[in-house]
């Protein structure tokens, strides 16, 4: 029974270690730079894409308006961040720019 | 099989694969795509394998035993030990109608551009009446008929023409390419949107209500795995359209807005609408499951009259029930929560909940008191045990490590 035991918690800590080991292997904080590149990228391509459906009367200009304000709201949460290049956040502003035109 | 089953089959299908999709399933397959291409398309049927083992024994489970999946954990382990499944499953039901109601929400800001916050009451008030008003049957196969529209996911796959050889590799389980955190985060919400506990205690009270016996495991067997078979070929629909619109891109979804266009380049004109309504109707129906769900664990737990084909004074606190969640979601939804989040949580949240409710329900159905000769084969036993624990152990992982912002 002992023995049983025994074993039972073995197993469990083998598992906790198991669960923190790898928690600690992939815990990496992405930095506020790098993901700001990334949102900017992503939401200048989705204004592309939407404005490029509306010439093609598939959306309404209604949609795409929401889709300008989301992305200029985003964005101008994130590059008030500190740590942030200033090619980032020259980049990251000409798409608020595109956003606001698009949600106008 | 005789002309009156096999138009019950038919039905069952056809809810099935009408109801399978909804906010979660369609949030999850889509950041997918986005993010990583067809690389967890695995998932997704690995998930619905999983599915189709557990909704089969829940149907088993009624009618033969003639008891729900609430009824029989109560009686075979005691109220005490109930308690613990289903406060976990309530907890992640209140959360995913947050997210079904906030899916109706904005298919309805997308149309008109009025604020989520401002139609969740308004949406809230629609589903009780409809609720309050309608039968089981009359619920469900109204739903699953009108979410029919989501096959648009499939055609517009189609249409899009996907590399064969690169989508048949998405079916090979592998690692994360890069953003393993967020690869593991979406892997364990697409199994918690995929095996919803919801759907099994909502399968196995229907099962009751409609009053099924022996004769029917054969027409339950057929529904649950052609019903779930082509339901699960919906979410591979919306990933293919997700990696093949957005991954090439760059488009990270990080709203549902950004996804209304998915349909669009492959469908024309008659993307956007497609999109919405899928939407719409998608949330509609899983908020009504949802509501019922909860409603039948109460009722079942602490022993009310409980059934949508009777009326609401024979099942007073039954009723008071789907009100009570119905409301306390409106209202999660009221206070500006962001619906992608919630959704892309809450599944994430079902997948570790996911051995509290399926281990006490597999021994149930391996059990000859409650099942006879019925009792479950080694092969649906070892599929489910493996993948909801692996599914349980990476949520844990990864839930921090999304909450963290990790990668």
């Amino acid at each position: 029974m002992a023995e049983r035991r025994c074993r039972g918690r073995r197993a469990a800590s083998a598992l906790v270690c198991c669960v923190l080991s790898a928690v600690c292997c992939l815990r990496c904080k992405q930095d506020a730079d790098e993901q700001l590149q990334k949102s900017a990228r992503s939401w200048r391509s989705s204004l592309a894409l939407v404005q490029a459906e509306e010439k093609e009367h598939n959306v309404p200009a209604k949609y795409v308006k929401q889709v300008g304000e989301l992305a200029s709201k985003n964005l101008s949460k994130e590059l008030k961040q500190p740590d942030i290049k200033p090619e980032t956040r020259h980049d990251a502003e000409a798409v608020v720019v595109l956003a606001n035109e698009a949600s106008k | 099989m005789k002309g009156k089953e096999l138009l019950n089959v038919a039905l069952g299908v056809i809810t099935s694969i009408g109801g399978f999709l909804e906010v979660g399933s369609m949030a999850t397959s889509a950041a997918a795509g986005a993010d990583f291409g067809f690389r967890l398309m695995w998932v997704i049927v690995f998930s619905t394998l999983c599915l189709i083992f557990l909704i089969e024994m829940s149907g088993r489970l009624a009618a033969v035993s003639k008891r729900t999946l609430v009824d029989a954990v109560r009686e075979r382990f005691g109220f005490v030990f109930t308690i613990i499944p289903r406060s976990l499953e309530l907890l992640v039901n209140l959360l995913v109608l947050a997210a079904e109601i906030g899916g109706v929400c904005l298919a309805l800001k997308i149309v008109t551009g009025i604020p989520v916050a401002a139609w969740a009451i308004p949406v809230g008030l629609l589903i009780w009446i409809v609720l309050w008003l309608g039968t089981l049957e009359w619920l469900e196969n109204t739903t699953a008929i009108l979410g029919l529209m989501t096959v648009a996911f499939v055609v517009a796959a189609w249409k899009l023409h996907p590399d064969p050889h690169e989508a048949l590799r998405g079916l090979i389980p592998h690692g994360a390419p890069h953003d393993a955190a967020r690869y593991w985060f979406i892997a364990v919400s697409i199994a918690g949107s995929t095996i919803s506990p919801y759907m099994f205690t909502f399968y196995s009270s229907g099962a009751v209500e409609e009053e099924w016996t022996e004769e029917s495991l054969g027409a339950n067997r057929m529904t649950a795995i052609i019903g779930m078979g082509f339901g699960c070929l919906m979410s591979i629909g919306v990933l293919i359209v997700s990696a093949m619109i957005f991954s090439p891109k760059g488009i990270h979804i990080d709203s549902y807005e950004q996804l209304a266009v998915v349909l669009s380049p492959a469908l024309g004109r008659w993307g956007f609408p497609l999109f919405v309504g899928s939407l719409g109707v998608c949330c509609f129906g899983a908020a009504i499951e949802l509501a019922l769900s909860t409603a039948y664990i109460l009722g079942q737990t602490f022993g009310w009259n409980w059934g949508e084909n009777s009326e609401p004074r024979n099942g007073a606190r039954f009723a008071a029930t789907y009100t009570a969640i119905v409301i306390l979601g409106a209202l999660l939804m009221c206070t500006g929560i962001d619906p992608l989040k919630l959704t892309m949580f809450s599944m994430a949240l079902t997948a570790v909940i996911l051995p509290a409710v399926v281990v006490p329900f597999l021994l149930l159905v391996n059990d000859e008191h409650f099942v006879g000769e019925h009792r479950s084969g080694w092969i649906g036993n070892t599929v489910v045990v493996v993948v909801v624990l692996v599914a349980s152990v990476i949520a844990i992982v990864a839930i921090p490590l999304e909450l963290a912002g990790g990668s």
